[in-house]
């Protein structure tokens, strides 16, 4: 949604939705064995890789993902430019978005958080 | 009306903002691991059981220890023995339990069974098949026994045949220059060149990662000439079909950069995770000459 405010002013905004999305849930792990003999060498005393065991397939759903931003403008209007002076907030109310779920190491990390923003951009 | 209907939903999304607490854990069931590789160039064989772990958990010992692992044999059963290994350097953990088997040696064309029984009572198992066949030969004229060549050319050529196959089996190849450093006589050492499988059956190896081998050798030796150079090794591990499937599914995933989360988890073992498997090995020596030992300013030994 795009507004003009007058004199120059502009606001903008933009909610996106989305829904989650299946995803197959992490059990444990395991020390998987990686198979490397030579002659002089016994792979299976010391080569071993942590492996993820997993649930059954696409048992768990990730969250909503959703956030709203705003923009808000001031346009400046010069005989040999135009000057735009603004900012931006994204992800407004600090949803937590996930980004992903590290399967590996069972950290969730998320996505962009509450983040302000100021520009300028000249047009000529 | 407008104005207040934006304000509410902002509002709202304002008060609803917090994370939302999810479950990405299913249910950890205990499982456990048994691996087991006999091999036909070493009289002593080894095995370990190790144990699953819940996410959270850094750095557990996983092996399980006091089970009873016994090899059944089509004429006799033998039992491994429980062990431990100290690791001095920075690994984690700093004790390895393992089971050893000394006095075996795997032939050709057995019936393996192996059976571990763990502390608590669970029992895993498997059973393979060594491979067999009479006689596993270079194929002249393809396969250099002398490096390098008198011919020339960027690529030594490696082919492998058999005399009585039984069986489809799968291969693993691999390359080694044999040497050893002077005052560690007793230590031979085997230096691993890379080389590419390019049928089921030859192997191939660009010269110049002979060069970078070679040259990789004295990496932290001052006199080069303190290094033996003895000869190379060309060998071919036959596999079974259950270690072959199992070494071809975790072939790549072998670097530190590969994400595992496709991998297949492939296992023989009855009630439990890992892999029980055989290979017959078989070395040919290929010379290296002195000349070219000598380029590198290490010592040939005749």
């Amino acid at each position: 949604m795009e507004l003009n405010l007058g004199k120059g002013w502009s606001f903008s905004t933009a909610w996106t939705y989305k829904s989650g999305i299946p995803f197959t849930k992490l059990t444990g792990y395991y020390d998987k064995f990686y198979f490397n003999d030579s002659p002089n060498e016994i792979s299976i005393l010391d080569t071993y890789k942590r492996f993820t065991l997993l649930d059954a397939k696409n048992t768990g759903q990730t969250p909503d993902y959703h956030r709203l931003d705003i923009n808000l403008f001031k346009r400046f209007e010069f005989s040999f430019m135009k000057l735009f002076i603004g900012g931006s907030i994204l992800n407004l109310y600090d949803r937590k978005n996930l980004f992903y779920f590290d399967l590996h190491t069972g950290e969730r990390v998320n996505m962009l958080p509450f983040l302000p923003s100021i520009s300028v951009k000249a047009e000529f | 009306m407008r104005k207040s209907l934006y304000t509410l939903i902002f509002i709202s999304f304002i008060l609803f903002s917090c994370e939302e607490n999810i479950s990405y854990l299913g249910k950890f069931e205990q499982q456990y691991s048994l691996n087991c590789i006999l091999r036909s160039d070493k009289d002593i064989q080894f095995a370990t059981l190790k144990m699953s772990y819940p996410p959270g958990e850094t750095l557990p010992n996983t092996d399980v220890k006091g089970a009873i692992i016994k090899l059944i044999l089509p004429d006799t059963t033998l039992f491994f023995k429980d062990s431990v290994l100290a690791d001095n350097t920075t690994g984690i953990p700093p004790v390895k339990s393992f089971y050893y088997l000394e006095n075996y040696r795997l032939k050709k064309g057995t019936t393996v069974k192996i059976e571990a029984i763990l502390p608590g009572g669970k029992t895993l198992s498997a059973e393979t098949h060594s491979p067999y066949f009479n006689k596993l030969y270079l194929v002249e004229g393809s396969s250099p026994t002398i490096i390098p060549t008198e011919y020339g050319g960027d690529t030594y050529y490696y082919k492998w045949e058999h005399f009585g196959i039984f069986g489809t089996f799968i291969y693993g190849p691999s390359f080694y220059v044999r040497y050893f450093v002077s005052g560690n006589e007793a230590i031979i050492r085997y230096k691993e060149v890379s080389g590419k499988k390019m049928l089921t059956n030859e192997y191939k190896i660009l010269t110049s990662f002979v060069d970078d081998a070679m040259r990789d050798i004295s990496s932290g030796i001052d006199d080069k000439s303190k290094v033996h150079i003895m000869d190379a090794c060309f060998e071919v591990k036959v596999f079974d079909n259950a270690l072959g499937i199992y070494v071809n599914s975790i072939k790549t995933f072998e670097d530190e950069f590969s994400v595992r989360i496709s991998e297949p988890n492939i296992s023989n073992i009855n009630g439990g995770l890992g892999i029980f498997g055989t290979y017959i090995s078989e070395q040919f020596d290929i010379g290296i000459t002195s000349d070219y030992i000598q380029s590198f300013g290490y010592t040939p030994v005749n």
